[in-house]
C-alpha cells in the first residue's frame, strides 16, 4: 500500500545522470558523532553535483543543495526506525533544468500517523505563520526539538523547490514502512 | 557569563558592544543547542536597552539552529524594552533568514554586511 503527499513523481532511478548512495542506519559510535556525518555527506554530495552544473551559478546552487541535503539527512537520522536494518538511501537525479533529491528511510509504524497528519498542515499553511507557530511551540517546550523546522524552512525559503513524500508498506508482518522524501529543485 | 567555544563554532558575547557573535559551522543536534539557548537567555536577562546579534561569520546553520535563533528573537520580543539589531552577511541563506526574522519581528533592525 502506498500513500503520496505533495509533489511526488515516481522517476526512473537511472536518468541520464544520477548518483546513488546508501549507509547503515546504526553505528557503534555515538549519535552525536554520527550526526556530524550529515554535514559531511551533504558537502560531499554538493561538491560532487556542482561539477555537472559548472555553467550555472554554482555558489548559490552549492548553498541551496548543501542546506536541503543536510536537512533531509538529519531527518532520516532522527526519525529512522531504530530497529530497522535497511540502509538509509540517497538518490540524486540530474536534469538540465532541475535536480531531484530523494532520501529513503524506515519509519517506526507508531510515528506514521503523526507524520502523515503533519504533512497537509505543512503544505497548506502560510509558511511565515507556521514558522512563528513552530518557534512558539519550541519555546514552550524549551527545546529546538519541538520546532520541526527542517521541511518547513525548505518550503518557506526555497521557492524553486517542491516537496513530496511516498509511504510504502514494504512488509506486512511485522509491518514495515519506508518513506521517500523527494525535493525537486529547479535550476535556472 | 561563559562564552561557548568549540572546534567548529563559537558563540561569544562582547560586553563592551553588547554584541553576540555566532561564528563557524553550526549543524548541531537539538541537545547541543540547549546550552546555547540558555546562554542567549542569559544575555536577554541582563536587561540591556540594545542587543546586537552578529552572524556574519556563521558559515552554516541547520534548521534546529534557525529554531534556536528564532526562539531568541521571540524572547527578545516578549521583553519590549530591548532593541535588537541583527547583522547578516550577504550569503544566500542569511538573506533568506534575515527576511524571515524581519517578518517575525518587524521592529528588528537589520544590517547587511
Amino acid at each position: 500500500m502506498t500513500h503520496i503527499f505533495g509533489d511526488f513523481k515516481d522517476c526512473p532511478p537511472n536518468t541520464q545522470e544520477y548518483f546513488m548512495f546508501g549507509f547503515s542506519p546504526h553505528s557503534k559510535i555515538s549519535f552525536k558523532e554520527l550526526w556530524e556525518t550529515n554535514g559531511l555527506l551533504a558537502d560531499f554530495f554538493t561538491n560532487y553535483l556542482t561539477i555537472f552544473y559548472r555553467d550555472r551559478d554554482t555558489q548559490a546552487l552549492k548553498e541551496d543543495v548543501s542546506f536541503i541535503a543536510n536537512e533531509l539527512l538529519e531527518n532520516a537520522r532522527k526519525f529512522n526506525d531504530q530497529t530497522a536494518k535497511d540502509p538509509i538511501k540517497v538518490q540524486f537525479q540530474l536534469y538540465n533544468d532541475r535536480l531531484i533529491l530523494c532520501v529513503m528511510n524506515s519509519v517506526p509504524t507508531k510515528n506514521v500517523d503523526g507524520f502523515q497528519s503533519f504533512l497537509p498542515e505543512l503544505l497548506r499553511s502560510n509558511p511565515h505563520e507556521l514558522f512563528r507557530r513552530q518557534i512558539e511551540q519550541g519555546k514552550k517546550a524549551g527545546s529546538t526539538k519541538a520546532s520541526k523546522l527542517g521541511l518547513q524552512t525548505i518550503i518557506k525559503d526555497y521557492e524553486e523547490a517542491t516537496l513530496g513524500w511516498k509511504f510504502d508498506k514494504v512488509k506486512q508482518s511485522p509491518e514495515k514502512i519506508v518513506v521517500t522524501t523527494m525535493v525537486q529543485l529547479a535550476i535556472g | 557569563m561563559g562564552n561557548i567555544i568549540s572546534e567548529k563554532y563559537s558563540v561569544i558575547y562582547n560586553t563592551k558592544t553588547a554584541t553576540i557573535h555566532c561564528q563557524g559551522t553550526m549543524q548541531l543536534t537539538d541537545e547541543e543547542y540547549e546550552p546555547i539557548t540558555q546562554f542567549l537567555d542569559e544575555v536577554v536577562a541582563l536587561e540591556l536597552s540594545r542587543i546586537t546579534l552578529n552572524i556574519q561569520k556563521l558559515e552554516k546553520l541547520n534548521s534546529s539552529g534557525i529554531a534556536m535563533l528564532g526562539m531568541f528573537l521571540s524572547t527578545v520580543s516578549d521583553n519590549q524594552t530591548v532593541e535588537l539589531v541583527s547583522q547578516f552577511s550577504k550569503k544566500n541563506w542569511q538573506t533568506k533568514l534575515g527576511k524571515t526574522f524581519q517578518k517575525m519581528m518587524p521592529t528588528l533592525q537589520i544590517e547587511w554586511e
